[in-house]
């Protein structure tokens, strides 16, 4: 690959009318890698993501600056819909379509893009991105009945079947595994790993837990009040945080 | 023991709602009761003859209610037609840009058109289209049935539409859909369900309408047109006119229809429940 980052980020700023969220961060993320966001509630880590895939465009009081690069593309100055092709995004909350049917959850991306010629090859794109997700073995049988009648954890990693679906080169993870039990979050974490090594797939995903940063990430961000405060190899960062906030983060008292 | 203070409360409270619940539900009962026995007589001494001959002119025998009938359906045809899509297309805009100036605009203007007196909309569509085409017709009642139903479509559409998660939709901007996209393919497939119930209601509200009919549809209930462009009758029109009539035919005509009014407004209700399948979220 040609790009020295999976994404680049220079002088990010969001205000939310005259609130400003997130001040002036920089980040350099370097391909197939997974980096962790990380941060107390309300730092801005949701907005970051969504300043990527530009989701920023549909909250009318939401105003952004500076630049968004992913894999060479200039993401605020490209059509929005290209945007947000290259990448996939799982929120915080399972959200499969409820009124599609298991398969089309994954299939309607690639419908809607035409990523696919065939029935057959959309078959195997929607058993790829179910496997993917380690939920093919679960559902094989019941493509389709509705998500609703999933687990919880299941349906999350029907959502992120549904992102991957779209063979993104960036997946963009909020808390995915915030509302979901242990064993399905074991599940979950494991999928997000293979994806970055074996696909080829930069991961941002914020997290609330140190100790799923240390278990799947490659880099840590740590973002206090709007600002970027750390950024490094996790394990430099959880060993050795460089600054005092951060380090009050790990040891769970901020 | 003595009973426990907080278990008498209880039942007192218990007893109260049930008998408020009764309350309530009394006159609704009597209602429905009043016209099932009384219109149920009508109709069954009529038979088939009810629904395939024409209103009877005073005294004399019971005939039928066949033009009102027709014309009823007929309104229901059209002002579906033009109130429907209209009131539909407002919601979505109001919900999917509701700062927009045309958003902002159609919530206004639908909220004062509920307001509106319905003998007032009759009004507007006499002075805007029986006037100017010379004649009333079935058209210009289902033009004013239409204006009736409008706000109430769009109100329901609209809530039915606010009430699908944003989480659903950030999905579907995430996978890359267009604005219309997820408007079509994500938030109205899930609320279907309160769309179609808010489609039914608005026509039966407009439906079991006197006062936009009274100066627009011309109360031609003698013979049958089918012609949309020449005067109609409907069922409230028919009711409104012969359930003060000094005649007892006329009067029991009027029974007999307005269970047939009621039936149809119940129809629809049962079709809402059949033809769209709740999304379950």
């Amino acid at each position: 690959m040609a790009e020295k980052y999976g994404v680049l980020i220079e002088g990010l700023s969001v205000w939310y009318g005259n609130r400003k969220i997130l001040q002036d961060i920089n980040l350099k993320v370097p391909p197939y890698s997974v980096l962790a966001v990380m941060g107390p509630s309300g730092s801005g880590k949701s907005t970051l993501l969504r300043a990527i895939n530009r989701l920023l465009d549909y909250i009318p009081e939401a105003r952004v600056e500076g630049r968004v690069v992913v894999y060479g593309v200039d993401v605020y100055n490209e059509n929005p819909y290209r945007v947000r092709r290259l990448m996939g995004m799982v929120f915080q909350t399972p959200n499969p379509f409820p009124h599609m049917s298991i398969y089309d959850n994954v299939a309607i991306g690639p419908r809607l893009h035409g990523l696919v010629k065939s029935k057959e090859e959309l078959d195997k794109l929607v058993e790829w991105a179910l496997r993917e997700a380690m939920l093919w073995e679960e559902v094989k049988d019941r493509l389709d009945e509705p998500p609703t009648k999933l687990s919880g954890g299941q349906q999350q990693r029907l959502a992120l079947a549904r992102a991957l679906a779209l063979k993104p080169r960036l997946l963009l993870l909020d808390e995915p595994t915030a509302n979901i039990d242990p064993q399905n979050a074991r599940k979950l974490e494991e999928s997000i790993r293979r994806i970055a090594s074996e696909e080829g797939i930069t991961v941002i995903m914020v997290t609330h837990t140190p100790q799923q940063a240390l278990r799947v990430s490659d880099y840590v961000a740590f973002i206090y009040n709007g600002r970027l405060v750390e950024f490094g190899r996790t394990r430099d960062v959880a060993l050795n945080p460089s600054h005092e906030l951060t380090a009050m983060y790990f040891r769970g008292e901020i | 023991m003595p009973p426990d203070r907080r278990e008498v409360l209880d039942y007192a409270v218990k007893g109260l709602v049930l008998a408020l619940a009764t309350l309530a539900l009394l006159p609704v009962v009597h209602l429905i009761g009043e016209a099932v026995v009384r219109g149920g007589g009508v109709i069954l001494e009529a038979g088939v003859k009810f629904f395939t001959e024409t209103p009877p002119p005073p005294g004399g025998r019971v005939y039928g209610i066949l033009t009102s009938l027709v014309g009823t359906l007929e309104l229901a045809a059209i002002s579906a037609a033009i109130g429907i899509p209209v009131a539909f297309m407002a919601a979505l805009l109001a919900v999917e840009f509701p700062s927009s100036l045309p958003g902002r605009l159609v919530r206004i203007l639908s909220r004062t058109l509920l307001e509106v007196p319905t003998v007032i909309v009759g009004m507007f569509v006499f002075v805007a289209l029986v006037e100017p085409m010379g004649t009333s017709s079935i058209l210009a009642g289902a033009v004013a049935l239409s204006l009736v139903m409008l706000p109430y479509v769009a109100t329901y559409v609209e809530s039915a539409l606010r009430s699908v998660p944003h989480s659903y939709k950030e999905a579907g901007y995430a996978i890359g859909m267009t604005r219309a996209q997820v408007a079509f393919r994500v938030i109205v497939p899930i609320a279907r369900r309160g769309i179609a119930t808010g489609f039914l209601l608005g026509l039966a509200k407009a439906l079991g309408e006197t006062a936009p009919l009274l100066f627009t549809l011309g109360r031609a209930r003698n013979a049958l047109n089918l012609n949309p462009l020449g005067p109609g009758d409907a069922i409230p029109l028919l009711i409104y006119d012969y359930a003060m009539a000094p005649y007892e035919n006329m009067r029991e005509v009027a029974w007999g229809a307005a269970l047939v009014l009621i039936i149809i407004l119940l129809a629809l209700q049962i079709v809402a429940r059949f033809t769209a399948k709740e999304v379950r979220i």
